[in-house]
C-alpha cells in the first residue's frame, strides 16, 4: 500500500478564510460561572428541612394533646385543702363560748360559712402539728362539713375516763316557745338520725341539737353516743359510749342542748359520727343536729 | 497574538505550519468542509487561549491532532442529530478517482479505519503513537489497521475487478 500516497489530501488547499479565521480569535465572552448546586448541600439542606417539619407537625399535635407541655401548678382550691390532714387548735373554753353564743343566735346550717371557717383554721393551722398533737389534741383528715354518713355503721367501743369531768355545769335556760317538735316521741331513730352527722375535723368539739324537753324526763343531762366507721365489728356492742351534753336553753317544748367537748383521750377520729341520743334514762331521743360548731 | 511564542514560532505561524495536518484530520474526519472549517478553527482557538506546557514541537503537532479530533467528535456527537444536505451536495469532500492517491479510497471507509489509516500513512505516526492520540489500545489500532487494509483492498480490487 506503500505505493499509495496521500498527496490529495495532504496537499490538498485549505481555504484561506480558515486560516484567517483562525488567526482571528474571538475575544472570550466573560462568562458568569454557573453555580451548580452542590448535591451535598443541597441533599443537607433538604433533609434538615423534612426534620424540621416533622419536629413541628409533632410538636404540634404533641401540644394538641397536652402531653408535652408543663403543666401548671394548680392553685390549692378549698377542695384540695379539705383533702389535707390538719390538726386544728383547740381551745375548749373558747368553743364554749362559740356555742352558747351560736346556739343563741344562728340555728339554720350555712355551710359556705363553715368551709370558709375551715380554710381559715386550716390556713392558720401548720401541718407539721399533726403527728404530734394525735395523742394530745383532735386530730382531722378531712373536711369538717356536718355531712351524714349513711354507709357508716354505729359502733362504740371507747370507755369513758370520766365523763362529767369535761361537762361543766350548764343550767336550762327557759325561755319563750317558738319550736314544735315534729318527731314522735320515743320513737325509734331512723338510720339517718342514728348515723347523725358526721364528726368530721373541726366538728365534732361542740355542737348543739333541739330535743323535745319531754324526752328528757326532768333531767337537765342528754347522753349522745359516738361511732366510729373503722369500728365495725364493734357495731354489735349493746352499751356504746355515752357521753354527757347540757341543756343550753328550752324554747318550748324544745331544749337545746350544748354538747361539750369529748375528751381528749376519746377523741373520736376521722369518720366518726354521732350514733344516737339518749336521756338520762337511756332511751334513744330524737335529736335535731342543726349544727356543728368548731 | 505576537507575543505567543510556541517553539520559536508564533501563534500565526503555528496556524500556518499546521494548517494541513489539522485540515486533513477534520476532512477526514467530518467529510464535510463546513464542519471541518470550524473544528479547524476552534482547535487552534483553544491553542490560543489555553496553551499547554508544551515538551516539543511533536508534542505541539500531537496536541493539534488530539484536540482536532476531539472537535470532530464534539461535533458529530452534537449533530448526529441531524442529516446536512452538504454530505450530499457540493460542500462534501470529494476526491477524483486517482489510483495513487489513497484520500478518495478512505473516505468510503468507516470512520474508524480511515482516522486510523490516516494518521499512519498519511501523518507517519506509527501504531503506539495512533494508540496514544486516539486514546485507544495498541492492538485495537493494529486490528483498525489491518481491517481497514482489507476494506481498501476490497476497494481497490472491486475497482479493477470492475
Amino acid at each position: 500500500m506503500s505505493e499509495f500516497n496521500f498527496d490529495k489530501l495532504k496537499n490538498h488547499e485549505i481555504p484561506d478564510s480558515w486560516v484567517s479565521g483562525a488567526l482571528n480569535v474571538p475575544p472570550q465572552t466573560e462568562k458568569e460561572p454557573i453555580i451548580y448546586p452542590n448535591f451535598t448541600k443541597t441533599l443537607a439542606f433538604v433533609a434538615t428541612l423534612v426534620v424540621v417539619c416533622a419536629l413541628s407537625v409533632t410538636l404540634f399535635f404533641l401540644t394538641q394533646k397536652g402531653d408535652i407541655l408543663p403543666k401548671e401548678p394548680t392553685i390549692p382550691t378549698t377542695e384540695s385543702f379539705e383533702t389535707q390532714t390538719v390538726t386544728p387548735t383547740y381551745n375548749s373554753s373558747d368553743e364554749t363560748k362559740k356555742v352558747t353564743d351560736e346556739t343563741t343566735s344562728t340555728q339554720t346550717e350555712d355551710p359556705q360559712d363553715e368551709e370558709t371557717q375551715a380554710d381559715e383554721t386550716i390556713k392558720s393551722e401548720p401541718t407539721e402539728e399533726k403527728t404530734e398533737k394525735e395523742t394530745s389534741k383532735p386530730t382531722q383528715s378531712q373536711t369538717q362539713k356536718p355531712t351524714q354518713n349513711p354507709s357508716s355503721k354505729p359502733n362504740g367501743d371507747k370507755t369513758p375516763s370520766n365523763p362529767d369531768s369535761n361537762n361543766p355545769a350548764g343550767k336550762p335556760n327557759s325561755s319563750k316557745p317558738s319550736l314544735n317538735p315534729e318527731h314522735p316521741e320515743d320513737a325509734p331513730v331512723s338510720t339517718e338520725d342514728i348515723d347523725g352527722p358526721s364528726l368530721e375535723p373541726d366538728s365534732y368539739l361542740s355542737f348543739s341539737a333541739i330535743v323535745d324537753k319531754s324526752k328528757l324526763n326532768g333531767s337537765n343531762t342528754v347522753y349522745f353516743s359516738i361511732r366510729s366507721n373503722d369500728m365495725e365489728d364493734m357495731w354489735t356492742e349493746s352499751e356504746p359510749q355515752k357521753f354527757p351534753a347540757q341543756i343550753s336553753h328550752t324554747s318550748g317544748n324544745n331544749a337545746i342542748l350544748k354538747f361539750y367537748p369529748v375528751p381528749n383521750e376519746l377523741v373520736p377520729k376521722s369518720g366518726n359520727y354521732i350514733y344516737c341520743f339518749y336521756n338520762s334514762k337511756g332511751e334513744v331521743i330524737f335529736a335535731d343536729v342543726k349544727y356543728i360548731v368548731v | 497574538m505576537a507575543q505567543m511564542q510556541f517553539f520559536g514560532l508564533s501563534y500565526e505561524e503555528v496556524v500556518k505550519k499546521y494548517k494541513q495536518t489539522v485540515g486533513a484530520v477534520c476532512i477526514m474526519r467530518l467529510k464535510s468542509y463546513a464542519d471541518a472549517e470550524d473544528c479547524f478553527q476552534n482547535t487552534f482557538f483553544k491553542l490560543y487561549r489555553n496553551p499547554p506546557d508544551f515538551n516539543d514541537e511533536e508534542h505541539l503537532k500531537a496536541w493539534l491532532i488530539r484536540v482536532a479530533i476531539n472537535e470532530c467528535n464534539k461535533h458529530i456527537r452534537n449533530n448526529k442529530r441531524f442529516v446536512t444536505l452538504e454530505n450530499d451536495c457540493n460542500s462534501a469532500v470529494f476526491f477524483p478517482e486517482e489510483r495513487c492517491d489513497m484520500s478518495w479510497a478512505l473516505l468510503k471507509l468507516d470512520d474508524k479505519y480511515r482516522q486510523v489509516l490516516y494518521l499512519y500513512y498519511g501523518e507517519g505516526y506509527d501504531i503506539k503513537e495512533i494508540a496514544n492520540l486516539l486514546e485507544k489500545n495498541e492492538n485495537t489500532v493494529k486490528t483498525l489497521m489491518r481491517r481497514g487494509k482489507e476494506k481498501l483492498r476490497k476497494i481497490y480490487g472491486g475497482e479493477n475487478d470492475e
